[in-house]
């Protein structure tokens, strides 16, 4: 089974759950940006949640589908549609053979994950499928590619209370901070500022990383000997400036670190558009150890 | 100096020492094993560079502080360095010239030397792996002897060709895919170090030893080289 890409968007790439156990080579993870709204899509449709999908960014995608499959569209808040008739995001959708369907560019929040029944089936690449192109492993969906699909036995669908879903927020969002690595070193006029004033997104930001425009630090660090980084680290600049490390961030840095975004948080700064507002407040390391298993006893189950 | 440090929820770092040294090195390689051996179930990743290791869990398998508890049994046991040399030298062919390395021109300039004595001090290092990062397969290796030592470029380039040989300040690496960077380049190996090429992994571990070994303008294209 297939879809035939009619119009790929400005970055749409193939991603699963990540490739992991491989940053020693300094392969970094990569993955779904919205961890959220990728395990959601494929519990909805009851796949295995290592299923890849596509992950789209600021829309203006469309496809054909070529057999009867079912998908389900998470992410952004946006207009979708088969054959210009307007779908539901975060709901089962079934193509037929010839149906076009189309996502809009978004209103709310900029990445949706279209997953599809039995996941996509392309090639894997040290265990995962997942695009990393400032790494070189996969690329941009191209328009007129065929992407296949897996076929499965599996029949089962699943509806979701619609509490459930994500809520994006044009408006401020304050991201949890766990104080780690060399975070002490900072002095307490550099975190008073950090956790008191209101960042916003510069034009810089990446499935790398994240760079956020603010006022700077004034007591500025010029440096560490490179060590292996977090996913969420927020490193700060020499020019006192944060960036915040995402899924395709190289795997070994040499910034000072303040903390690192509580991984349940990262969903909305990936979802981050151009002057988003961004604040920071801290979290213990048992709040959130508690609550991203709370999480993980939801949607990780095999 | 031994302290562990929380990265996240699920993840944290071991300092050994607070500056580079060879000697640590080995130290660092020896636990990265011994970890990864001792505690499989729980680790997703283990990343040894320079004085640290960083290491990500299943925090759904142990909690934090339950891991930091055994961290600490396997790093107070005393080890006999000497037993452990397990990772293979690395020999890669290197065309040292000037239309492959395109600040070599500026270099002999700069430090008054001629091709063959650059090439000479360059290659005469055992170099060790400080590292991997930057880009797959990327290994920063070190020392460079003082009289051959040029800070990194001002302005980065966009795009180094893959197999290309940097230098910048105190290390050496091979740029293993096309990315952009910011070392001075001083030749190219006709070796594929991506991480496409499996056979090149068990070399590369931080602990291990790189050979650069001189090879004509002849042997670079012979052996698959691209100017």
């Amino acid at each position: 089974m297939s879809i035939k890409i009619i119009k790929p968007g400005i970055l749409s790439t193939i991603q699963d759950i990540g490739r992991y156990g491989h940053m020693h080579q300094g392969i970094s993870a990569s993955g779904a940006l919205d961890e959220y709204s990728y395990y959601l899509g494929n519990f909805i449709l009851d796949n295995p949640r290592n299923c890849a999908s596509i992950e789209v960014t600021y829309g203006d995608f469309i496809f054909e589908s070529l057999d009867t499959i079912h998908i389900c569209v998470t992410g952004a808040e946006t207009e979708i549609s088969t054959n210009n008739q307007p779908n539901q995001l975060n709901k089962v959708i079934t193509l037929h053979q010839g149906d076009i369907f189309e996502i809009k560019y978004p209103i709310k929040a900029i990445r949706n994950y279209v997953c599809v029944k039995g996941g996509i089936d392309s090639e894997i690449f040290y265990n995962s499928r997942s695009c990393n192109l400032r790494e070189s492993i996969g690329n941009k969906i191209t328009k007129g590619q065929v992407i296949k699909t897996f076929s499965v036995n599996n029949h089962k669908l699943n509806s979701i209370d619609p509490n459930l879903a994500p809520k994006y927020e044009n408006d401020l969002i304050t991201l949890r901070v766990l104080p780690t690595y060399q975070f002490h070193e900072f002095s307490d006029n550099a975190k008073t500022l950090f956790f008191s004033q209101i960042y916003t997104v510069s034009k810089d930001f990446d499935r790398s990383g994240v760079r956020l425009n603010g006022k700077s630090m004034m007591d500025l660090k010029t440096g560490i000997i490179s060590e292996g980084v977090a996913y969420g680290a927020i490193e700060i600049t020499p020019k006192g400036l944060p960036i915040i490390l995402m899924k395709d961030a190289p795997t070994i840095g040499g910034y000072h670190k303040i903390g690192t975004v509580f991984s349940l948080d990262m969903p909305y700064l990936a979802q981050s558009n151009l002057n988003q507002k961004i604040g920071f407040k801290l979290i213990t390391f048992k709040e959130a150890e508690f609550l991203r298993r709370k999480f993980d006893n939801v949607f990780l189950k095999e | 100096m031994l302290e562990i440090v929380p990265a996240g929820e699920n993840s944290l770092i071991i300092y050994f020492e607070k500056k580079i040294d060879s000697n640590l090195l080995q130290r660092i390689s020896y636990y990265s094993k011994t970890i990864k051996e001792e505690l499989a179930e729980y680790l997703v990743e283990i990343v040894p560079s320079y004085v640290s290791i960083f290491i990500s869990f299943n925090l759904n398998l142990i909690s934090q502080f339950e891991l930091i508890q055994k961290l600490e049994r396997i790093l107070i046991k005393k080890i006999n360095l000497k037993l452990y040399r397990d990772i293979p030298i690395l020999e890669i062919p290197v065309y040292y010239g000037v239309d492959v390395g395109l600040d070599l021109k500026d270099i002999l300039k700069k430090k008054q030397m001629k091709l063959d004595q650059f090439i000479t001090i360059h290659s005469q290092i055992e170099y060790e792996i400080f590292a991997i990062g930057f880009a797959p397969n990327f290994a920063f290796l070190g020392k460079i002897i003082d009289d051959i030592r040029v800070p990194r470029l001002q302005t980065p380039r966009i795009f180094v060709p893959a197999g290309s040989v940097g230098i910048a300040d105190s290390q050496t690496g091979v740029y293993p895919i096309n990315s952009s960077g910011g070392w001075n380049l001083v030749g190219k190996t006709p070796l594929d170090l991506s991480i496409s090429n499996k056979k090149i992994s068990r070399y590369l571990k931080v602990g291990g030893k790189v050979r650069f070994k001189p090879i004509s303008r002849k042997e670079f294209i012979a052996q698959g080289g691209s100017l």
